[in-house]
């Protein structure tokens, strides 16, 4: 199977207009998904880069992104939304709505283990009678039981964290933790991300058994210089290292 | 009486608590949105320990050469029954104790040392830089250092400093250069300083000193407790206690020890969290950090130049009261074992440093061994425990972190 490539970008960074035209012009089949993250007021899990990306992006009304959502149904790329619960608390129901309204159907939701387990099995019962998939989102520091208990209430795909939540690279043995994760996630999808640096990382994590990855603060720069011809550039690498391995 | 077969009570791996945590443990957090001190640890640590600190495996496997150590260095330590202890009491059940005060620094703290300091040596280090509260992590970090052929800088809280001048020399004999903290050689000491020239210290603030000179001078630094990697190593106490019980025939059904930033509870009493013994921590009543503290995110050291952890805490700007068992300190504890002991899995327990003094004289009287003062902790939970049901046939297992042969000045402070 075709190793999958996701792409994140911070909602209304640096502007709706560059991420519109962006997603427009993106090659065909270049990427198999978009993960859209909504600004948050605390991105506690993310690293320095993303975090400005959060702040840079000022404003967190949801209706001012539609124009990106849009233009990804247009193309009909296929979209996730990344969220904090920290912010889905307090603004739930425009959330849903949006979400709603561009037929958008997984969320991630990365504090949610960490801050908010005693209140997952609920938010989870929420999301499902809203016609929303959790994705869940593990990394090396998920406990084998926590691993086992999400593998039994969903049934998604599943988004692992290479590195352990902080934002930064600490050293680590690619292969042992994907063949971890492959082996506790049996049956399932699971796409890497937090922490792929370079086009070796990414094929490394498909030689491993990985089944795609997302990249994220490797674009952060080009991104914020406006420059769409090096974004485009750079996940054509990513997407030539992974291909080439299969 | 004493366990000797080295072989058969070593073990080959260290064991890492975080795959079988009830749940996942919050990873290290930066206060600023812009800057990143998670980053600071890339440049103060070792990059074996820095990939230890957010390991998923469950078995670290203990290289050959630091096995060597822990052998030279008296592991492994034994386990003890106590039975005047137990006659004394008229406990019915079994109270054994494992004596980290056997190895040659005194204490458990050489655990770790021996193998941050061997990493920080196999990338070529000259100088590791730490802080001491009562003395037994320096000494540990000194000895440490010297076995790695490196040299070590040590920041010892200053009411330490003052009352334990012999732990100063031992650091001295291994070749410490050893400072009062607060001091005058970092930015935050001198700070501290104007504002108080006679400021008794914290641990705090003795980690900020270390991590801001060991930043400037570019030393590694080394890590004397609440990391999850130093507790990762403090196993190898737990790993050895099991093994010594399955020997004997015997299973633990209360594991009793002292916290400061729990590295020496963690480690023994973290290999047997899967099983069903009961687990008390034993904090010092002065420093109540698990009934008084609030669980939540602060930060390790008292400048908040390192990251924040989510951990019980007191706060850290605390400033202790003078107790004598240094090791007690800290405000905060280690991240797993907030967590355990928040999810109910360990239960807390506070004990003043009067009791702990009658402790300690009962227990040297009975087993002949002094204890250190907090140790003298583990053991009043224990002597409370045995107390409240005499005719229990529970065997509980306590953790004598170190010996308090240096720390006989306690004993002139206790009521009678």
């Amino acid at each position: 199977m075709k190793p999958r490539l996701l792409i994140y970008f911070t909602l209304g960074f640096p502007d709706d207009q560059f991420l519109v035209k962006l997603i427009r012009d993106m090659p065909d089949g270049l990427v198999d998904g978009l993960e859209l993250g909504l600004p948050s007021a605390d991105p506690r899990y993310d690293g320095p880069k993303i975090r400005l990306t959060h702040i840079a992006a000022k404003s967190r009304e949801l209706e001012r992104f539609d124009p990106v959502l849009r233009v990804c149904g247009e193309r009909g790329i296929r979209v996730n939304i990344l969220s904090y619960y920290s912010d889905f608390e307090n603004n739930e129901r425009n959330i849903l709505s949006f979400l709603s309204r561009h037929s958008v159907h997984e969320i991630i939701v990365p504090d949610l283990l960490i801050d908010y387990a005693d209140i997952a099995d609920p938010f989870l019962k929420k999301l499902q009678s809203a016609g929303i998939s959790y994705i869940p989102f593990f990394n090396a520091a998920t406990p084998d039981r926590v691993i086992e208990k999400y593998m039994r209430s969903t049934n998604s795909w599943i988004y692992y964290g290479l590195q352990p939540s902080t934002g930064i690279n600490m050293p680590l043995d690619i292969q042992s933790v994907v063949e971890r994760a492959t082996s506790l996630l049996r049956g399932r999808d699971i796409i890497f991300g937090f922490g792929i640096r370079n086009g070796q990382d990414a094929a490394r994590i498909i030689e491993a058994g990985g089944h795609g990855i997302a990249i994220a603060t490797a674009l952060i720069d080009d991104i914020n210089r406006h420059d769409a011809d090096s974004v485009v550039h750079k996940i054509e690498e990513y997407r030539r290292a992974i291909d080439f391995v299969v | 009486m004493y366990q000797t077969k080295e072989q058969e009570i070593l073990p080959e791996y260290w064991y890492n608590v975080v795959p079988d945590l009830p749940e996942q443990l919050s990873p290290p957090k930066d206060s600023s949105r812009d800057s990143s001190s998670i980053e600071l640890l890339k440049q103060i640590l070792p990059e074996k320990l820095l990939e230890q600190e957010f390991s998923f495996r469950r078995n670290e496997r203990i290289p050959d050469e630091i096995m060597d150590l822990y052998i030279q260095i008296g592991r492994p330590t034994p386990l003890v029954r106590a039975r005047n202890l137990e006659k004394k009491l008229s406990y019915s059940g079994k109270i054994f104790f494992k004596y980290e005060g056997a190895t040659v620094t005194g204490s458990h703290k050489i655990n770790t040392a021996l193998p941050q300091a061997y990493y920080a040596a196999n990338e070529g280090v000259e100088e590791v830089v730490t802080e001491t509260g009562a003395g037994q992590w320096g000494t540990a970090t000194a000895l440490a250092a010297s076995l790695n052929s490196m040299r070590s800088k040590v920041f010892m809280v200053s009411t330490s400093y003052k009352q334990k001048p012999l732990r100063k020399q031992i650091m001295e004999i291994y070749g410490a250069n050893v400072v009062s903290s607060p001091s005058n050689e970092t930015d935050f000491g001198k700070k501290i300083l104007k504002e108080n020239k006679d400021h008794p210290g914290s641990l705090g603030i003795a980690i900020s000193e270390a991590v801001e000179y060991a930043l400037e001078k570019g030393y590694k630094y080394m890590l004397g407790s609440v990391m999850n990697s130093v507790i990762t190593h403090q196993s190898i106490i737990g790993l050895e206690t099991k093994k010594q019980l399955e020997l004997q025939g015997e299973e633990a059904d209360v594991m009793i020890g002292c916290v400061g930033g729990g590295s020496n509870f963690s480690g023994f009493a973290f290999p047997f969290i899967s099983g069903k013994a009961e687990m008390i921590a034993t904090t010092a009543e002065e420093v109540p950090k698990f009934t008084h503290g609030k669980f939540g995110y602060d930060f390790i050291d008292t400048a908040g130049i390192l990251p924040q952890l989510k951990m019980f805490s007191l706060g850290a700007d605390f400033v202790p009261p003078g107790i004598y068992a240094g090791g007690l300190r800290y405000h905060g504890a280690a991240p797993a074992l907030s967590m355990l002991v928040h999810s109910g899995r360990i239960r807390a327990e506070d004990v003043g440093e009067n009791e702990v003094i009658s402790a300690m004289r009962l227990f040297s009287g009975t087993q002949g061994i002094i204890p250190a003062p907090e140790s003298g902790h583990a053991i009043a939970s224990a002597i409370r425990y045995a107390r409240q049901d005499p005719a229990s046939k529970k065997t509980i297992v306590v953790n004598i972190s170190g010996h308090g042969l240096l720390d006989l000045s306690i004993f002139s402070r206790g009521k009678q």
